[in-house]
C-alpha cells in the first residue's frame, strides 16, 4: 500500500500495531493463566476440546 | 438466459467499479465486472464464502448467468433495507463485529474486505449479514488495512459517541454519508471512551490531520511505503473486536423506555386491545407490516404470529433497543428501528438518492398506528388531514387506535398547552379519515374511551 489521500489512517496503524500486539500477548497470557488455576481448583481431568479451531467462530 | 440491461440500477452501488446492482421485474440482480472475476473466484472456490454461509454471515446468491463479459447473480432479497442512522446501539454493535469477523476470516484465506461500509450490513431475523458480495480484495503481504478509516467513521466514532455521549448521535451518520469525521468525533468525545477512543479516533485524527497534505509533497518523488505485518494487521484487528465487545450500554431511562408500566391500560383491556388488533390483522392477511409507535414490539408481535414481516419503529432508542435484544434472541422476522415519524429518514447522497426514504426502499402491506395520533396531531400539531394522507401514501391498510381527549394520556399532553384541536374528535378523526379510506370495522377498548379502525384505501 503506497501513500494516497488516506494515508493518515494507513500511517496510524503501523503505530497502534505494536500496541495491539503486546495487547494480543497479554490477553492471551491472561486466558493461560485464568484458565491454569480454574483447571487446578475444579481438579477436572476431563478434556476441555482444546481452544477451538478457527470454524468454530466466525 | 439472457439478462438485458433494461432494468432499473439502483443508486446505492454506483461508486463501485467491480460492479453494479438492478432490479428487472421486481428481482434483484448483481452484475460483476471482468476486472472483478479473479476476487468473486477466489472468494467461492478458497471456502470463504461457504465460511460465512456457515455462520449466515453473508447474503445467499445464486448465478444466473456467466460468460466472458459479465457475471449476473440473484441475491437473496433482504426483508428491509435500513440504515445505520435508524439502528439502536445494539444493531450498530452486532453490525461492527461483523464487519471484523469477516474480514478476519477472509485474511485467513487470503483475502480483505476492501470496504467496511455500514450500509454494506443489512439484519434478517435479528441477525446482521454483509450484502455486498463484491467487498472482497485479495491480501497483500505488507499492508495495512485500506478499509480502517471507513470502520472507525461509520462504526467506532458513532458507538463511541452513543455509549459516552447520547444515545441518539447515531443520527449525525444521516449528516456525513462517509461516517462521522474523525475530528468531529474527537471534539464531541472531549476524552471519553477510554483507550479504544484515544487509539482509534483521538490518535487517528490527528494522523488524517498530520498527513492529509502528503499527497502534494510527495508529488514526482517516489511513494514511501507503509509497512503492517500480517500478525500486526490481525493484532488491530482483534483487538477492535475486543474493544467493541467490551462496549456496553449503562442503563438509560427515557420518556418511553418503561410506557407498558405507565400507560393507563387495565390487564383486562390491554388483552382485550391485543385480541381486537390480532383479529384485525388476521382479516387483512398481510405479508409486511409496519408498526408505526412500536415501543417495545408488544403489539407488533401479533402481526409476526400471524406470519408477517414486521419493522417496527418508534422515535425511542431505549424501547427500540430492547426490542432489538429479544429479536436477536429469539431470530423473529422483525426490525426494530429507531424512527422519528414528525422528521422521517431523509434521501441522502448523491442526488438524494444514494440512501432512499423509508416508503421508497420498500411499502407494507398494512399500517400498525396504535397509541400514537394523539402524539403526532396533540404533540406536533400535526392535522389529521395529512396524517391520514402520509398513512394512505404508504399502506392500503391501516389499523389505527384514536385515543380521544377525555383519554388521560391526552390530557396530560394538554395540560400544559392551550387546546387548539376543535376538530380532534372521534367525529372529526371519522371524517377526515373517510376521506382517504373505507371503514372496514372499529371496535372499542372495553374500560377506555379509545377505539380501534380497521381501514381500507379507496
Amino acid at each position: 500500500m503506497y501513500f494516497d489521500p488516506g494515508m493518515g489512517s494507513l500511517i496510524i496503524q503501523v503505530i497502534i500495531a505494536a500496541l495491539a500486539v503486546a495487547g494480543g500477548y497479554f490477553v492471551t497470557a491472561k486466558t493461560k493463566f485464568k484458565k491454569f488455576f480454574k483447571k487446578k481448583s475444579e481438579e477436572t481431568s476431563e478434556q476441555t476440546g482444546g481452544e477451538g479451531g478457527e470454524d468454530d467462530t466466525l | 438466459m439472457t439478462l438485458s440491461e433494461q432494468g432499473t440500477r439502483e443508486y446505492s452501488s454506483f461508486r463501485d467499479p467491480s460492479g453494479y446492482i438492478y432490479t428487472q421485474d421486481g428481482i434483484l440482480y448483481r452484475k460483476i465486472a471482468p476486472s472483478y472475476f479473479p476476487q468473486y473466484d477466489k472468494l467461492m472456490d478458497s471456502g470463504l464464502y461457504d465460511g460465512l454461509q456457515k455462520f449466515e454471515a453473508i447474503v445467499k446468491h445464486q448465478v444466473i448467468e456467466r460468460n466472458e463479459r459479465e457475471i449476473t447473480i440473484q441475491p437473496e432479497r433482504v426483508p428491509y433495507i435500513s440504515y445505520p442512522y435508524e439502528w439502536t446501539f445494539g444493531e450498530l454493535k452486532a453490525a461492527a463485529l461483523l464487519t471484523l469477523k469477516i474480514h478476519r476470516r477472509a485474511m485467513r484465506h487470503g483475502m480483505i474486505l476492501k470496504d467496511a461500509s455500514a450500509y454494506n450490513i443489512q439484519f434478517i431475523n435479528g441477525n446482521p449479514v454483509l450484502i455486498d458480495t463484491l467487498s472482497f480484495e485479495f491480501y497483500e503481504e505488507g499492508t495495512p488495512w485500506g478499509a480502517y478509516g471507513q470502520f472507525c467513521r461509520h462504526f467506532l466514532a458513532p458507538l463511541l459517541l452513543m455509549k459516552e455521549k447520547d444515545l441518539r448521535l447515531n443520527r449525525m451518520l444521516s449528516l456525513f454519508i462517509d461516517g462521522i469525521p474523525l475530528d468531529i468525533a474527537a471534539s464531541l468525545l472531549g476524552g471519553r471512551g477510554g483507550f479504544l477512543a484515544k487509539e482509534h479516533i483521538v490518535w487517528h485524527a490527528k494522523s488524517i490531520a498530520r498527513h492529509n497534505e502528503d499527497g502534494k509533497i510527495h508529488i514526482g518523488r517516489s511513494s514511501r511505503k507503509v509497512s503492517v505485518t500480517q500478525k500486526q494487521h490481525m493484532a488491530i484487528i482483534e483487538s477492535l473486536i475486543r474493544g467493541i465487545e467490551g462496549l456496553q450500554l449503562k442503563a438509560v431511562e427515557t420518556e418511553w423506555g418503561d410506557y407498558y408500566a405507565h400507560t393507563n391500560y387495565s390487564g383486562e383491556a390491554s388483552a382485550e386491545k391485543k385480541e381486537i388488533v390480532g383479529a384485525f390483522i388476521n382479516q387483512v392477511q398481510p405479508a409486511s407490516v409496519w408498526d408505526i409507535g412500536a415501543n417495545d414490539g408488544t403489539y407488533s408481535k401479533l402481526a409476526l404470529s400471524a406470519g408477517a414481516h414486521v419493522v417496527a419503529f418508534d422515535i425511542d432508542p431505549v424501547a427500540v433497543e430492547r426490542n432489538y435484544n429479544e429479536v436477536q434472541r429469539t431470530h423473529s422476522s422483525m426490525l426494530p428501528l429507531v424512527l422519528d415519524v414528525t422528521n422521517p429518514s431523509p434521501g441522502i447522497g448523491f442526488a438524494n438518492k444514494e440512501r432512499t426514504v423509508i416508503g421508497d426502499r420498500q411499502k407494507p402491506d398494512c399500517i400498525l398506528a396504535l397509541a400514537v395520533i394523539h402524539h403526532l396531531a396533540i404533540s406536533n400539531n400535526l392535522p389529521l388531514d395529512m396524517i391520514a394522507e402520509w398513512f394512505s401514501n404508504l399502506s392500503d391498510q391501516l389499523i389505527i387506535e384514536f385515543v380521544p381527549k377525555e383519554d388521560s394520556q391526552v390530557q396530560i399532553l394538554l395540560a400544559t398547552r392551550k387546546d387548539i384541536f376543535p376538530n380532534y374528535t372521534t367525529e372529526g378523526f371519522e371524517e377526515v379519515f373517510s376521506r382517504y379510506y373505507v371503514l372496514r370495522e372499529k371496535k372499542a377498548i372495553y374500560n377506555s374511551r379509545r377505539e380501534i379502525y380497521l381501514w381500507k384505501k379507496k
